[in-house]
């Protein structure tokens, strides 16, 4: 095996391999790796910054989100609030019309009842009138046949006295 | 049929000697000089035009392949990993570059001597002592002693672990080197069949080449995970200590 | 690279199991060949090297095992984690 025996090309492939090994390091230390490895981390940099800002918005759509439903949940109830008030409102004007229309309904038949009575005691008070006139002339009929003239009379001159007592009496008061 | 180990000899193309050392540029350095350089312009192809946080195919290729060490890197060296970074990466792609380089029919690689490979794990085992020795001072001599085990037991321990803590360096090389010899090898058989053959069979062992040269290209990756996946782990063991 | 990173895995592990063994044993039997041969005192270093290599490549596969658990346990977590978030 050459590789083996050929002992005398040693010295020179070792020699500058190594030499050659240094210039590249060298080389590449200076002009190639930085740049590279600069670039990898701006990378990962900006993905690492990438998925932050990807967090960020994934926490902002949630408080978002979260803020939406509370307004809804909100809304909800004060729809809720509304139709309740809605509905005691016309619960109320309903049971005031029916108050109002029973009220009036006392009233009318009150009304009725009232004009009823009068009309029933102006009846009264007519046919009172009636019975008196009556009474009266057919009094006075049977008065005249049985009271004499003298009696007749002294009955006035009493009334007149009477009358005049009665005008003295208003005169001194 | 020659041998098909010939085509891992080398000849000196260019003679220098430096300190009384043979430091003759052959063809495995030309080699690895073409991947290495192939890595280079890919990377300033990348960077070049500035980059983009919507990356471009190209763009997205250097950083797929950059984010693919950093995660290694960090989970098996843990928090201080990225100190190790440029190094860990830079031997990822030597490597890499050197496996692949050597997949183009006429050239070498660099990765199937053992020389080399033994030369990096070794450098590697050396950096992991430095490591340890800087971190934990003489307490790191503890590594040898698992925990938890009784006393009596010690003196039986410690020749283990040091066997097992040097065998990590030679393991390393040999696997990238074994791996590396054995698919070209197998691709230079194929590929002497395929020209030495006549036509009418000859396609057969071509298709094989084909064939074997994807599945090399698929083990040069794997190769050079594993080489700088275990440079990592032995990194991470020093310095978490148990 | 990142895409198919189970049998990445696996094939990785299958390869580094395979010469952990191997090596730590020889390692160990050079090691005790090179004692026997410093002091004179064929073979049972290297007995003992071939013993202690083994049980030092034991130690390494049985350490790979556990890092693979490791990963394992880790992935599991990962994808637990995924699905929960």
């Amino acid at each position: 095996m050459p590789q083996l025996e050929q002992t005398s090309v040693f010295a020179s492939l070792i020699f500058w391999s190594f030499v050659s090994f240094g210039l590249l390091f060298f080389l590449l230390r200076k002009y190639a790796f930085p740049p590279l490895l600069e670039i990898l981390e701006e990378r990962e940099k900006k993905i690492r910054g990438d998925i932050q800002g990807a967090e960020n918005l994934k926490l902002e759509a949630q408080t978002i989100k979260q803020s939406l439903e509370r307004e809804l949940g909100a809304a909800h109830e004060r729809a809720a609030t509304i139709i309740q008030m809605a509905a005691d409102e016309s619960k109320r004007i309903q049971e005031k019309t029916i108050q109002e229309t029973q009220a009036r309904m006392k009233q009318l038949q009150k009304d009725a009842e009232q004009e009823i009575q009068a009309s029933r005691n102006k009846l009264f008070g007519e046919i009172r009138g009636y019975t008196a006139a009556l009474t009266i002339s057919s009094t006075e009929k049977i008065l005249r046949k049985v009271i004499g003239e003298g009696d007749r009379k002294r009955l006035a001159d009493e009334a007149i006295e009477e009358a005049l007592r009665e005008i003295g009496r208003s005169k001194s008061a | 049929m020659e041998n098909p180990l010939h085509h891992f000899e080398l000849h000196p193309l260019v003679h220098l000697t430096l300190l009384g050392f043979d430091i003759s540029i052959n063809k495995a350095i030309l080699a690895m000089w073409a991947g290495l350089a192939a890595v280079f312009i890919l990377f300033m192809i990348v960077v070049r035009g500035g980059l983009s946080l919507v990356p471009g195919k190209i763009q997205s290729l250097g950083e797929i392949s950059v984010d693919f060490i950093r995660d290694m890197v960090n989970e098996y060296i843990g928090a201080d990993g990225m100190k190790f970074f440029p190094f860990i990466a830079t031997l990822f792609f030597f490597i890499l570059a050197c496996n692949l380089v050597g997949l183009i029919p006429g050239s070498y690689t660099l990765t199937s001597q053992l020389a080399v490979t033994g030369a990096f794990a070794g450098a590697i085992f050396i950096l992991t002592l430095i490591v340890g020795f800087a971190r934990h001072g003489l307490h790191f001599l503890s590594i040898l002693v698992p925990p938890g085990i009784p006393k009596v037991l010690i003196p039986l321990m410690v020749p283990i672990e040091i066997i097992s803590q040097l065998a990590r360096p030679i393991s390393l090389s040999v696997r990238l080197f074994a791996n590396m010899t054995a698919g070209h090898t197998v691709l230079g058989v194929l590929f002497a069949l395929a020209t030495a053959t006549a036509l009418w069979i000859g396609w057969m062992p071509f298709g094989f080449t084909i064939l074997i040269n994807g599945l090399e290209m698929f083990i040069a990756f794997i190769q050079a995970y594993i080489f700088t996946t275990l440079t990592c782990v032995y990194i991470g063991d020093v310095i978490k200590l148990h | 690279m990142s895409q198919g990173g189970g049998f990445r895995k696996g094939l990785g592990i299958a390869y580094r199991l395979g010469t952990e063994l191997l090596v730590a044993t020889m390692l160990g039997a050079a090691m005790g060949y090179a004692l026997d041969r410093a002091i004179g005192s064929e073979p049972w270093f290297l007995v003992a090297g071939i013993l202690l290599g083994g049980a030092a490549g034991c130690l390494n596969v049985f350490r790979a095992f556990q890092e693979i658990v490791q990963e394992e346990d880790q992935e599991e977590k990962e994808r637990t984690k995924e699905r929960d978030d």
